[in-house]
């Protein structure tokens, strides 16, 4: 960002951009406020972030040396108190703020020897690959950015794996339900179509080290992977969309979808009798299914059928409203396959959890079925992190200005205990309406965390799939530990087609409940059961897939927070994620609670109109009144330039 | 305020489309005309393509275009290099994919892309086949892409083998896609030929497509793609044709021969009559409506005027044989109409049988002889009939369902139970048991069959009269199975609420036949019962009597108490010309003067009842 000093005036500062924030961000930017949306790192989306394999060991460093907590009661400088008016105090924030505890990464494969690090090397220097070679940490996340959407468009011509290319077009097709047909977007289509080469997946554009088809590997070094670094995105907190969930809802009815590409989750994997396959889930898997009966099939059928509109037969599970959800099931005569089915891997609830919970989650999922592909699920490609700047980027079409690596250092209260503006780590005062905070930026005297707890995380980079079949599949799996059933551990599969990672290698999340104070301590059971043991790899004839490399991880839980009650008013608190379930609905709902606070009149996030009805008015005309400053002139280009960087494309729209 | 977005107002929208609307059609006006003037005069050139292919992306619905461009690629191909051709052809298909975008059920476009494949000096068939699959993703029952998709296999040679795979996988994605599964019907006989098997399908495979199935409507009960698919594999085993009952008449100097099957004589197979292994010169058969339309019963009719040719025919040239063929038309044509008219009475006096002779009546189709059957006609016998059915058991109306063996219809049978009792309500699987129960015994699960037939009834209400019509059916059937049918010639079906008649095929020497107190509605094919003199149809429910036409031996009818409402319901009697009795008391026509009396003057010489008395 070149800029030097902001506007002094905004409607709303939001500070963080985690979901939640953008989400807010971009419905208050669409309305007409004033928005000024500043992040501490050099990143987008916090606690949602993504990195790749070298932006990740950065984020390790960083972590390692932030503190825990912010020192509250540090003096305040006399700059700052130079820049308030009769009867401010401020708030001191937090600058740095620990979320991430007890990292661990490392490589579970031996380095090159030097014959293969010369012969890599020479593979390696036959492309030109300007200036990438000495890879900046610190460098500009829009411009990495655009290299990945390259890569995007690249692979988004009739692609082998059916997934993507329909998935998208009927989210795209939705989407241009109500717009006048769109002509270049026609003719590209066209265009697309008549391609006669052979579609090109992802992995395969020119790209260094790779060869043409990479042959697969029996044996993998550090380098292979290092290699590669670019291919990774390895999510924080990574999430997929139920089909027919608020978040997908909300990515329609906004437009923000077309700043996204999304693969369906392919299959939903369980773990019975100690046997991992495949969850028949939707009407062609029951019907396909080899591993439930002809009866089973009626049965499961039926409940689903059933529990798609429980409501309207409150008499079939009245008498179990207060009992677990497995009672409920049990009373249903299901079979135990077909329970456990439902119970784990549809309705993702432990054994302790209530019938109107199990039937609110089982659903949900089955609503979700069919809308675009066989699961309940989406992903999104290049991982969860790509959700924050698509809404950063219609609050930045929209007029939201970003900083990146910048922060509020205080917050001004007037005399009323009300919040009126920030000072910038920068030394600028900015008065504004409202302050949205992600927690970790207020100071914990302010801020209740409700879910006193810590995920622990892991992910690994794999050389094959944890149930291979022919297709690149995405997989879900809601592992329940037989040593406590209470823990379930999520594990979400994600192959080379979801865009994250390098042809052959897959990456493999973990989430759960913390447990231990070593996180990997967590994934003893699970790592046991799903993956090659590390130790006896050679002996066993099994295909389970290795570990090649891995990070744990513990994150804080905090998705559910409130302000204390000596806050200051005008404030409001976003949470900071880290919550163990698999979607992100629940940051909807938050988004639209903090923006109805602010305006409760207005709508959530219209459908935006038509680019072509879209006039742009000029400064001149509409202002003339009040003079153009120094400032609005400055902003104007500063604008522009934010939105050349964020999306040339909707510019261009807007234009 | 920089950046600030405006949004126009709705007036200023409808405004823009609409002068959009109208340089559209300014455009396509201009197009067109150009178009029609380039044809007029003959310029079928490069531009033509590009002009017409500007109005076809838009609207791809135009055929005319589509023919201006086809003869414009005929032209072209005279002149062109075949490289230039073929990159012509190729930008063709890329067009052509524009156009099916936009409206991918439009015929135009798909038989465009035929034309355009079978003209390409090198056709790329696998990326045909690639661009049908990506249709049938987006629409699984596209049936222009199922069109063109056929067109694709056979002028690649796609083996058969490779699209029952894709069948399947087109399946197991939704198998609520009857396209899909009729596919594999056509498929199953190529790949698993057995010509022993009635739909000429092995056993094996059969049973493999019946699990399948069976997924289907144990996960959907209510999807009747399965239902149709599972009847399909389940039955309609082709009854084999053959010769239900040849009948010789000395008395009416007349022969009947009745079929298993409906049949036409006349085009490619012929009926023809022995005697004494002579074959009858100037033998006609027409059907009981005296027409030559398909039909069970054939009657011999004696032509005059092929006898005489035949005579002929030895002895001039054949320039004359040919008018005079003409002239047979004429004279059939005229003979027909006043034969009609006249009944058929003259017959008699021709046809006739030497005193002691042998019999026979051999259907064939070409050199092929498809069916027989002989009889003895001795010097005594004024009428003897003959079948080549060997046995009238159950099998002759079990046929319709399974050609699996018994044992797999139980098991068949088994698993639909199961599914029964856990969908009591639901239709398919009712019906399914009620089809299956006739199949294996209809003896002994006559009851249950009954039962599960008025369910349906109940869960069903639309279908109601397809039910009743089912139960008819089955009643008939099962008195019928147990009854002589042969030597029969007086048949009882009164008071068993019947709505339909089913299988006068097998009545044709019947002489009575009693159908009073039942719920028919109608009568057709009643005129097989050549035979029957006294036909009782009191107390039902029809309003016509369309189907009672051309009875030769009808003399009584009992029409008392049914919904006949005009006089020309009855038009058809006057063609029973040994009707002397008729009964139409308690009929709505029979309480109207006017109408009574047309009725009297249209039967004169039949006696008629009113009145009850």
């Amino acid at each position: 960002m070149a800029c030097e000093e902001f506007p002094n005036n905004f409607d709303v500062v939001v500070l963080g951009t985690g979901l939640t924030e953008t989400i807010a961000a971009a419905a208050f930017s669409r309305i007409g406020l004033k928005v000024l949306h500043l992040d501490r790192n050099d990143y987008y989306g916090g606690a949602y972030s993504n990195f790749n394999l070298d932006g990740i060991e950065d984020w390790r460093k960083a972590n390692e040396t932030r503190n825990r907590d912010c020192n509250e009661d540090e003096e305040i400088p006399d700059k700052v108190k130079d820049l308030l008016q009769n009867g401010e105090t401020v708030i001191s924030l937090n600058r740095d703020n620990k979320t991430a505890f007890n990292i661990q990464a490392r490589f579970h494969v031996r380095e090159r020897t030097t014959e293969e690090q010369a012969k890599a090397d020479l593979k390696f220097n036959t492309f030109k690959f300007p200036s990438l070679n000495e890879p900046n940490p610190t460098s500009d996340i829009s411009q990495e950015e655009e290299e990945k959407k390259e890569d995007a468009e690249q692979s988004e011509s009739p692609s082998t794996d059916s997934g993507v290319s329909s998935c998208t077009e009927k989210l795209n097709e939705r989407l241009s339900l109500t717009t006048t047909s769109d002509n270049t977007a026609e003719v590209c289509e066209i265009k697309d179509f008549s391609q006669p080469e052979p579609p090109k997946s992802y992995c395969e554009d020119s790209h260094a080290a790779q060869v043409e088809n990479p042959p697969k590997r029996s044996e993998w070094t550090v380098g292979d992977i290092k290699d590669d670094w670019r291919r990774y995105c390895l999510d924080i907190s990574p999430k997929i969309l139920y089909c027919c969930g608020d978040l997908v809802d909300l990515l329609i009815q906004s437009d923000v979808a077309r700043y996204c590409e999304f693969r369906s989750v392919s299959r939903v994997l369980t773990v019975l009798n100690n046997l991992l396959l495949q969850v028949p889930c939707s009407r062609a898997d029951v019907f396909s299914s080899k591993a439930v009966s002809l009866i089973e099939k009626r049965l499961m059928m039926k409940f689903l059928q059933f529990a798609i509109d429980y409501e309207s037969s409150p008499q079939e599970y009245q008498n179990y409203l207060d009992k677990p959800f497995i009672e409920f099931l049990k009373s249903k005569k299901l079979t135990p396959n077909i329970q456990h089915y439902i119970q784990h891997a549809i309705a993702m609830v432990t054994d302790s959890e209530l019938t109107q919970v199990g039937l609110t989650k089982t659903k949900k999922f089955i609503q979700s079925l069919g809308r675009y592909g066989n699961t309940a699920f989406l992903f999104p490609l290049y991982g969860t992190g790509e959700l924050p700047q698509a809404f950063s980027r219609l609050s930045a079409v929209f007029g939201g200005i970003y900083c990146l690596a910048t922060t509020a250092t205080h917050l001004i209260a007037d005399s009323d205990r009300k919040c009126c503006g920030i000072i910038t780590s920068k030394g600028q005062r900015i008065s504004c309406r409202y302050v949205i905070a992600e927690c970790s930026y207020l100071p914990p005297s302010l801020v209740l965390k409700l879910n006193k707890r810590m995920l622990s995380r892991a992910v690994y980079i794999t050389d094959n799939s944890l149930l291979p079949t022919g297709d690149s599949e995405l997989s879900l799996l809601h592992y329940v530990s037989p040593k406590d059933s209470e823990k379930p551990v999520t594990v979400l599969e994600l192959p080379s087609s979801a865009c994250v990672c390098p042809k052959n290698t897959f990456i493999i999340h973990l989430t759960t409940i913390s447990n231990h104070n070593d996180p990997s301590e967590d994934f003893n059971d699970v790592r046991e059961t799903l993956f090659a043991n590390e130790v006896s790899v050679q002996n066993e004839a099994t295909v389970k897939p290795k570990i090649l490399w891995s990070i744990y991880f513990n994150q804080e839980d905090n998705s559910k927070v409130k302000l204390t009650e000596d806050a200051v008013t005008n404030v409001l608190v976003a949470s900071g994620g880290g919550d163990p379930g698999v979607d992100l609905d629940w940051c909807v709902a938050e988004a639209k609670v903090i923006f109805h606070t602010v305006c409760p009149t207005e709508e959530f996030l219209p459908k935006p109109p038509n680019p072509e009805d879209i006039i742009l008015v000029d400064d001149a005309e509409a202002s003339t009144s009040q003079g153009t400053s120094e400032y609005q002139v400055k902003n104007e280009e500063e604008i522009s330039e934010i939105q050349e960087t964020v999306s040339t494309d909707s510019v261009q729209e807007a234009v | 305020m920089h950046g600030r977005l405006k949004v126009k107002s709705t007036e200023e929208q409808i405004e823009a489309k609409k002068k959009e609307r109208e340089k559209k059609l300014l455009l396509y006006n201009g197009a067109m005309s150009k178009i029609f003037l380039k044809k007029q005069n003959g310029e079928l050139d490069q531009e033509m393509l590009l002009l017409s292919g500007e109005v076809l992306v838009v609207n791809p619905d135009v055929y005319t275009l589509w023919n201006f461009r086809k003869e414009t690629f005929l032209e072209l191909s005279t002149c062109l290099p075949g490289e230039q051709l073929q990159r012509l052809y190729q930008s063709e298909l890329y067009f052509l994919e524009a156009c099916l975008k936009k409206n991918p059920k439009s015929y135009g476009s798909w038989h465009h892309r035929c034309f355009v494949m079978d003209h390409m000096p090198d056709p790329d068939w696998k990326r045909e086949l690639e661009l049908c699959n990506q249709f049938l993703q987006l629409d699984e029952r596209n049936f222009h892409c199922w069109d063109y998709r056929r067109f694709v296999v056979h002028s690649a040679k796609i083996p058969p083998e490779e699209e029952f795979e894709f069948s399947l996988r087109l399946i197991n994605n939704n198998f609520s896609n009857y396209s899909s599964w009729h596919y594999r019907s056509k498929l199953l006989p190529i790949l698993f030929p057995d010509a022993t098997q009635p739909m000429g399908v092995s056993e094996d495979a059969l049973l493999k497509e019946y699990e399948l199935v069976q997924n289907g409507f144990f996960t959907d009960p209510d999807d009747q793609s399965n239902w149709f698919y599972h009847r399909w594999l389940m039955g309609r085993g082709n009854q084999t044709l053959n010769i239900n009952c040849f009948y010789v008449s000395r008395e009416d100097n007349c022969v009947l021969v009745s079929f298993t099957k409906h049949i036409q004589i006349g085009k490619k197979t012929d009926l023809i009559l022995e005697c004494n292994e002579q074959t009858m010169p100037g033998t006609v058969w027409l059907n009981p409506n005296k027409t030559s339309q398909s039909s069970c019963l054939w009657i011999s009719f004696y032509n005059v005027f092929v006898w005489c040719n035949a005579q002929i025919v030895r002895q001039i040239s054949i320039r004359i044989i040919k008018i005079i063929i003409i002239i047979i038309i004429i004279m059939f044509i005229c003979s027909k109409r006043f034969c009609n008219d006249l009944n058929w009475q003259y017959r008699a006096d021709n046809l006739t049988f030497p005193k002691d002779c042998d019999l026979k009546v051999t259907l064939v189709q070409g050199s092929l002889e498809l069916c027989s059957s002989s009889l003895h006609l001795g010097e005594n016998d004024s009428s003897l009939s003959g079948s080549s059915v060997i046995s009238m058991d159950k099998s002759i109306f079990s046929q319709e369902m399974s050609p699996l063996k018994k044992d797999t219809l139980l098991q068949a049978m088994e698993s639909v139970l199961q599914l029964m009792e856990m969908e009591s309500d639901n239709k398919w699987t009712v019906l399914t048991v009620v089809l299956l129960m006739k199949a294996l015994d209809p003896d002994s699960y006559f009851d249950q069959i009954m039962c599960y037939l008025d369910k349906l009834e109940d869960l069903d209400g639309k279908r109601i009269h397809y039910y009743k019509d089912l139960r008819s059916k089955f009643i008939i059937e099962n008195i019928f199975a147990g009854t002589e049918l042969t030597n029969a010639s007086a048949i009882t079906l009164s008071g068993r609420s019947l709505t339909k008649m089913y299988h006068t095929e097998l009545l044709p020497l019947v002489t009575s036949l009693d159908l009073c107190d039942n719920l028919l509605r109608d009568v057709h094919e009643f005129n097989l019962l050549q035979n029957v003199k006294v036909l009782n149809l009191a107390n039902n429910k029809l309003e016509n009597c369309e189907g009672l036409q051309h009875l030769p031996k009808l003399e009584r009818l009992l029409l008392n108490g049914n919904n006949l409402t005009k006089s020309s319901d009855l038009l058809q009697l006057t063609t029973c010309a040994k009707l002397n009795f008729l009964d139409i008391s308690n009929n709505p026509l029979s309480c109207q003067e006017e109408e009574i009396q047309t009725i009297t003057a249209l039967l004169p010489n039949v006696s008629i009842c009113f009145k009850q008395q």
